[in-house]
């Protein structure tokens, strides 16, 4: 969004007060007074004055239309000012405030304060700002980068996901049914298939009960009308009437093993497809949790992320495997049965009408407080899940520490919780339904009441009532699953929020439309003007720029948590930036294939990650169909096959969670030649030697500069002598490139970062005797 | 005891002599501090214990960011000494408290939140909750912090009203 034109609501107040909003150079919105109060704010300025516009901004819906929406802004306070009276702009960001500021001669003074979200357009318009009014030093600086659209049209609110114009409030539950029936309608003659076979098994149901009741009551056993019209004869000979019920029980055993016999088909027929439909959709589901970026793990507890895939897939596939087809079959029969109740006698329908809309309204009061419920106990059964796995995997700590107790504490807390609301639920379903069977049971004893009046006034037979009797019942039945349908639906969607959200994080590190595929990658890196932050407002990596050739090696050093790690991390796409590029090859990051960076980028990483498997499992992670030859040769490189002959199983013992302990050294090295093995274009080395003593790191270094020929390799050290072969040495401090060059260059600046930790390094060596 | 202080001694910190100390704010809005016949200015204020001991333990930085001293109290100064302290830290952590709950909803993995706060009607989400909804003080407060970074307190969930509790109750752990 270029934030030039002012929006019309916004221009309006401006013109209103005189200004050419034609002239606007530039604006930005703002969120609060400097008294810190929610106010809108529109900061601007043209090439004569400073404008500051506070007010409201309200959303109205457009008379007659429901969609429109329009905006206006209701001004309280309009501060104009020369800008010859400001100096140069700059922003203060404080702990959850960012505040604008002009310096001018020293004199500093205070323009505006807005939340910390605000912070990054802040600085944008301070910097168009200066360059405007020339009051920047740097003015080769290249392009400003523009502040990501970050809010929804509709509503206003922020997206939460920048890289994806979606706003989860504007989304209805609608959107997220209709996505769903995407989902399932490849599997539409499946579906069908399923209908067929309840359509079918219905239709009979709502017959039989005529040819079981109204049949043999009124047409069979009606003895008397029979005396009355002659038929006694037949009656004492029997034979007609033996052929009638005959006639009737023989019709009846057809549609009850016609309809038994649907029933075994179609429970077979689900019971085959079933299965696959699970498998696609936990493969989708998976798919896409592989395709995710390291910042969905890293702001997603493991737990809730477990539970959710399998309960949630389980839900939602139940649901539309079930659930629709019942729902289908129901409506049917709901209307069927009503069809034929009003043809049987519109007054004791009317009568039964009367009681429904009170059990739906049970119903639907029912669905709303269960839904609340169900939700609560989702919430608080996957946080106990994921304390759970967090205890697991932090055994070690817990016991170090001695804080089992308090460990127990915490959970039996949760699971008391999750056991409280379980129970509440529990509660809840067992008063309201058996309520609302007592009504259906009151609504057919009246139904029995005004019946028999009808028979003995005649204006009913005996066999009708009793038919009619079995029908209200068919009726209450569906009006049982509908309330269920409501409470399963409530939950189906709830799951397919969550699905979902997995499905969707994929976009977290998106992969281009049209992907450059790159078979070979020189690695020629180029980082312009990048800015990274994990959290909103707290940049790690500020305005960074620098170039590494192919074939060279970079060496990052830094002071810890100077934003090394994360720099390296986003060179191998694991993160995008929030603003800047990066180039590889001359294309930008984004742009090229996955596989291909994944597949040319090693990475050895700060901490290292084993999975449950074998030594050489591990090793060949990324390359599984590697020989043993290679994956031997892999970790004599890397100096790991030493100690790891010297294990009982060797490279068969089992590492990883519960496996064989390594000590970090030992991690490290397998780590190497896990990237050794992969063959990588670009070698990436955080802190990749730190926990090894120096005889090791040396022998490392020695086998990994032959393996460096030829490829770009970035290390993070520690030990400067590590980064002895480095080409070109950048220094790192809060996010930015200090110092960069080579040695030699470095190694001349007075008192300059590098040169002190140099001859800090090489005193303590020499110290300890070990320095030339 | 002897071996507490002497890890004091250790660490270097440099605890603010409250007598020697004068702050005073400069054009309008910029915190300067006048110490012992040094002058410095521009300063920042954080806090070290924000939530339990947000009077406690400030810390006293330069522009760069580096520690210069640390206050053990804000209760060490003269009322209109700590008065302005108090304002600055505010106008640094503002967290507006919310006084009433207007609704929350979930949508996609995303919590919003309508909110009455001490800053003014506010409309804002949440992503994760397990890491954005915190209770504090033994769970009366309550910090949350939006997708923004914004935070707001509930100051203490006894005194909800009872239907606006209801609405954050299952996220509150
Ligand atoms: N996953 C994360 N979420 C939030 N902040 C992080 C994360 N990883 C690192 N940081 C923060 O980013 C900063 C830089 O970290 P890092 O790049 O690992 O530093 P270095 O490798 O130079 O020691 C640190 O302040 C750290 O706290
Ligand atoms: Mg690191």
């Amino acid at each position: 969004m270029k934030n030039t034109k002012l929006p019309d609501h916004i221009a309006v107040c401006f013109r209103a007060r005189g200004v050419d909003t034609s002239k606007i150079v530039r604006y930005v919105k703002g969120d609060m007074d400097r008294q810190g109060r929610y106010v809108d704010q529109i900061l601007a300025f043209d090439d004569k004055n400073f404008y500051i516009l506070s007010g409201t901004e309200r959303v109205e819906q457009v008379k007659g239309s429901k969609a429109r929406l329009h905006v206006l802004f209701d001004a309280s306070d309009f501060v104009e000012r020369p800008i010859t009276e400001l100096g140069h702009l700059d922003t203060d960001q404080m702990v959850a405030t960012v505040r604008l500021y002009s310096e001018k001669e020293g004199r500093l003074e205070e323009l505006a304060l807005a939340s910390i979200g605000r912070t990054n357009a802040f600085e944008i318009f301070a910097k168009h700002f200066n360059r405007f009014t020339d009051n920047v030093e740097e003015k080769e600086e290249g392009p400003i980068a523009e502040e990501p659209d970050l809010f929804c049209d509709k509503c206003g609110m922020r997206y939460p996901d920048p890289n994806r114009k979606v706003c989860p409030k504007c989304i209805s539950r609608m959107s997220i049914t209709v996505r769903l029936v995407k989902l399932f309608f490849k599997y539409w003659p499946q579906l069908l298939m399923i209908v067929v076979f309840l359509g079918l098994t219905t239709l009979l149901n709502v017959v039989s009960p005529y040819l079981s009741t109204a049949l043999i009551y009124d047409k069979v056993l009606a003895i008397p009308e029979r005396v009355q019209i002659g038929e006694v004869d037949t009656l004492y000979f029997g034979i007609d009437l033996y052929r009638e019920v005959l006639l009737v029980i023989l019709g009846l055993l057809c549609v009850r093993i016609i309809s038994h016999g649907l029933l075994i088909l179609r429970s077979r027929y689900i019971a085959g497809v079933v299965p696959r439909v699970v498998y696609d959709m936990k493969m989708l589901i998976f798919g896409s949790m592989q395709r995710l970026g390291v910042g969905f793990y890293t702001s997603k507890q493991t737990g809730s992320l477990m539970t959710r895939v399998n309960g949630d897939a389980n839900n939602v596939y139940h649901f539309f495997l079930d659930g629709i087809p019942y729902l289908f079959t129901s409506s049917f029969t709901f209307i069927g049965v009503l069809v034929i109740m009003f043809s049987i006698s519109w007054k004791l329908t009317l009568l039964v009408f009367v009681s429904i809309p009170i059990i739906v309204l049970g119903y639907w009061l029912v669905m709303m407080f269960f839904r609340r419920l169900y939700h609560a106990n989702w919430v608080y059964a996957s946080r106990m899940h994921s304390l759970l796995s967090d205890a697991l995997y932090g055994q070690r700590v817990i016991k170090a520490f001695t804080q089992e107790d308090s460990e127990t504490e915490r959970f039996s807390e949760y699971s008391t919780r999750v056991f409280n609301s379980s129970t509440k639920i529990g509660v809840a379903q067992n008063t309201v339904y058996p309520l609302i069977g007592l009504i259906m049971r009151l609504t057919s004893v009246v139904l029995l009441g005004a019946g028999s009046i009808m028979v003995i006034q005649g204006e009913l037979s005996l066999g009708i009532l009793m038919t009619f009797s079995v029908y209200m019942n068919m009726l209450f039945e569906p009006l049982g699953f509908f309330s269920n349908v409501a409470n399963w639906w409530a939950v189906c969607v709830d799951s397919a929020q969550r699905i979902f959200e997995i499905i969707d994080a994929e976009t977290d590190l998106p992969e281009a439309d049209n992907p450059v595929r790159l078979d070979k990658i020189r690695g020629d890196f180029e980082v312009r003007e990048v800015m990274f932050e994990y959290e909103p407002g707290r940049p790690v990596v500020r305005n960074m720029s620098l170039q590494v050739k192919a074939g060279q090696m970079l060496g990052i050093v830094g002071k810890t948590g100077a934003g090394k790690s994360t720099l390296v991390n986003l060179l191998a796409r694991l993160y995008d930036p929030n603003e800047g590029s990066i180039y590889l090859d001359g294309h930008n990051l984004k742009d090229i294939a996955t596989e291909d960076l994944r597949k040319n980028i090693g990475i050895v990483s700060q901490d290292i990650y084993l999975f449950i498997g074998s030594i050489a499992d591990n090793i060949r992670y990324a390359r599984p169909d590697a020989t043993m030859d290679e994956v031997i040769a892999a970790a004599k490189t890397a100096c790991a096959h030493d100690f790891i002959v010297k294990f009982p199983d060797g490279y068969e013992t089992r590492v990883g969670a519960g496996g064989q302990g390594l000590s970090g050294g030992e991690r490290q090295r397998i780590s190497i030649a896990r990237a050794v093995i992969q063959n990588p274009s670009i070698l990436i080395l955080d802190e990749a030697t730190a926990a090894m003593d120096t005889e090791t790191e040396r022998n490392i270094q020695n086998s990994l500069a032959e393996l460096q020929k030829g490829r770009t390799t970035i290390a993070i050290a520690h030990r400067l002598s590590t980064l002895r072969d480095a080409d070109v040495l950048a220094v790192i401090d809060k996010g930015r490139v200090v110092e960069y060059g080579t040695h030699a260059e470095l190694i001349q600046k007075e008192d300059g970062t590098y040169r002190r930790l140099y001859t800090l390094q090489m005193e303590a060596l020499k110290f300890i005797g070990i320095g030339q | 005891m002897e071996q507490k202080i002497s890890l004091i001694n250790l660490s270097g910190i440099k605890y603010l002599d409250p007598e020697k100390a004068h702050f005073y704010l400069k054009n309008d809005q910029f915190l300067c501090l006048d110490y012992d016949g040094e002058t410095y200015e521009n300063i920042k204020l954080h806090r070290s214990i924000p939530f339990k001991l947000p009077d406690d333990f400030i810390s006293v930085q330069d522009m760069d960011s580096k520690e210069i001293f640390l206050i053990r109290s804000l209760y060490q100064f003269t009322p209109e000494q700590a008065n302005l302290l108090g304002q600055q830290l505010h106008k640094r952590y503002f967290s507006p408290s919310i006084s009433r709950i207007y609704s929350v909803k979930q949508k996609m993995g995303y919590l919003y939140f309508e909110v009455e706060t001490s800053a003014g009607r506010k409309v804002f989400a949440l992503n994760d909750v397990t890491r954005n909804l915190r209770r504090i003080d033994d769970g009366a407060r309550i910090v949350i912090i939006d997708v923004d970074g914004n935070r707001y307190i509930i100051e203490d969930v006894a005194r909800m009203l009872p239907k606006d509790f209801r609405r954050i109750e299952p996220y509150l752990l």
